[in-house]
């Protein structure tokens, strides 16, 4: 059988073919650091790292010159205040004390609401009845901005953790339902009508068909869930709290203080990217069957 | 010859916008076991309620269908269906995907199975891909597939639903040389559903041809052109010339009805 239909993108020239000659010795080898394909990856990192290094330099150097440094602080600033801040010996409590605070009540209020979320799909997806009753309270209440929720949940769970883990609940619940749903429901009617003529019992269609066609779609939901979910944490600390990355935000913005607001930016910064990478990881481990788009991590959304 | 599924009176009406739509009234055929039956009509004759219904996938509204003197109703294990979309999973291997059926089954995968897997795909051409996915194969490999994932079963009858018409047309005339090959070695009944009327005559035993809509049965016609057939060409025999044109009077008159 000819394979020649298979073959998706054309072969990439021979680019040893297009090298003039006479490059030799140290100029070739950088002209082939250059153009090989399988250093690519290393490239695009390389110039990554400078694209980095350029901004924190422009920003040192700025600061303080063109731009008060009370406004946009600098790098070395920064560093400064991040020892000061993260010393165990902070009056305040350590940075550390806020930051394990806020991505405890993340981590709860993700988990319990992800849960709530998949398990809610996946019944409702599968109960027409329900489903059609149900939708539009279920829109009527996510379409209400969360931060409006706020107040209310404070004033029935107390300004401890309670109610910023069931805000980040609610949050997370509705995006990884209505994914979930989404995917269960977009799973080919032909494809479960051709199980069951091969003999696949309700349950084994569910394991075997349904959770796999839908888990795109279920990932999809758990990732962008992420930094939503961490706005209903810090949203709940800002409103009224003594610990917490919301918190410190909050007392840092009354005082003024932008070099500690811009700290916990990017402290937010790298939880939400070492997060989005995990999940990248495990993705990657349980969709290893998908083509894999040209950048290989992205996420696409099926349909 | 002993009839495998016999039809009678069988027909289908849909509850459409407010209408009711007869698809499909008072089709009566009987196919004997080991039989080719292919079946040609006008697009929207209900050649594919006809065959949901075989399937099992939903009852008629009127008449009943018997598989080996009984009447069946629901599913059917003896019976396989190839459909028009491969319906492959696309997380599944291609030698995953043939074992998936088993798997549903509860057949556990003894050497015995394996070797009947392995068998197939190679008698189809796929030896070498059994670890690829869907994606990296060619619709004309995915569909081989989704023929021996229903042959794995050993059903008794398969129904096919235009199964080679999304093909090009080499593709096609290989797939049909396989097909009637692996009938020989295999003596299922197939009923096979095609808008193509070189390929039912080329790869059946009797061609019925469909009304439009309501779909019945407008004539049933042998094709005595001896066995084994070439696919590549038959075309060239007079044989094939007189049933092609007999049936394409037959068939012109049913498409420009709903044209």
């Amino acid at each position: 059988m000819a394979k020649t239909d298979e073959v998706k993108s054309t072969p990439p020239e021979d680019l040893d073919l297009l090298l003039p000659p006479e490059v030799t010795g140290m100029r070739l080898l950088w002209w082939r650091v250059r153009n090989a394909e399988e250093l690519r990856w290393v490239r695009v990192a390389a110039l990554r790292v400078l694209f980095g290094v350029i901004m924190i330099v422009l920003w040192e150097a700025v600061s303080g010159r063109l731009i008060d440094h009370r406004t946009i602080s600098s790098p070395s600033l920064l560093v400064e205040s991040f020892f000061e801040i993260a010393d165990a010996a902070n009056p305040d409590g350590s940075l550390w004390v806020h930051f394990f605070y806020t991505v405890e009540n993340t981590f709860w209020g993700y988990v319990f609401g992800a849960l709530a979320g998949i398990l809610f799909g996946f019944v409702l997806a599968e109960i027409d009845v329900v489903a059609l009753v149900i939708e539009p309270f279920i829109m009527a209440f996510n379409g209400v901005p969360r931060i409006a929720y706020a107040p209310l949940f404070i004033a029935w769970f107390g300004i401890e953790r309670q109610p910023k883990i069931i805000l980040v609940m609610t949050i997370v619940f509705f995006l990884t339902f209505v994914s979930t749903f989404a995917g269960i429901r977009g799973v080919s009617r032909d494809l479960i009508n051709v199980s069951r003529v091969l003999g696949g019992s309700k349950i084994a269609i569910l394991r075997k068909i349904v959770i796999p066609s839908a888990s795109p779609w279920i990932f999809n939901g758990l990732k962008i869930s992420i930094p939503f979910g961490m706005v209903g944490a810090i949203v709940g600390e800002y409103i009224i709290a003594d610990k917490g990355l919301g918190y410190l935000l909050q007392r840092y913005n009354n005082e003024y203080y932008t070099t500690g607001l811009i700290l916990i930016i990017f402290l937010l910064m790298f939880l939400v990217i070492l997060v989005n990478q995990i999940l990248n990881w495990a993705e990657g481990r349980a969709l290893r069957w998908r083509p894999t788009s040209r950048m290989g991590q992205e996420t696409v959304i099926p349909g | 010859m002993t009839a495998s599924l016999s039809i009678r009176q069988v027909g289908k009406r849909f509850l459409s916008r407010g209408t009711i739509v007869h698809a499909m009234s008072d089709v009566n055929l009987d196919v004997g076991e080991g039989e080719f039956v292919t079946i040609v009509g006008p697009s929207g004759c209900g050649k594919s309620t006809l065959l949901n219904i075989l399937a099992g996938l939903f009852p008629p509204s009127s008449g009943q269908v018997h598989f080996r003197g009984e009447r069946t109703s629901g599913l059917n294990p003896e019976i396989g269906y190839v459909t028009q979309q491969d319906n492959l999973l696309p997380w599944r291997t291609l030698r995953k995907n043939v074992l998936l059926p088993l798997e549903f089954r509860g057949v556990s995968i003894s050497n015995g199975v394996s070797e009947r897997v392995q068998t197939l795909i190679d008698k189809v051409g796929l030896s070498g891909f059994e670890n690829h996915y869907p994606h990296e194969l060619s619709g004309g490999m995915r569909q081989r597939v989704n023929i021996i994932r229903t042959l794995i079963c050993d059903p008794k009858v398969i129904l096919m639903d235009e199964p080679f018409g999304p093909l090009d047309a080499q593709t096609r005339l290989t797939l049909q040389n396989q097909l009637l090959e692996l009938w020989r070695e295999e003596r299922k009944t197939i009923i096979f559903i095609t808008h193509d009327l070189g390929e039912a005559i080329t790869l059946a035993d009797r061609v019925v041809v469909m009304t439009g809509r309501p779909g019945t049965i407008k004539s049933v016609s042998p094709v005595t052109i001896p066995r084994p057939r070439d696919v590549y060409h038959i075309h060239d025999s007079q044989a094939y010339r007189e049933i092609y044109d007999k049936l394409w009077e037959e068939l012109r008159d049913e498409v420009a009805k709903v044209m």
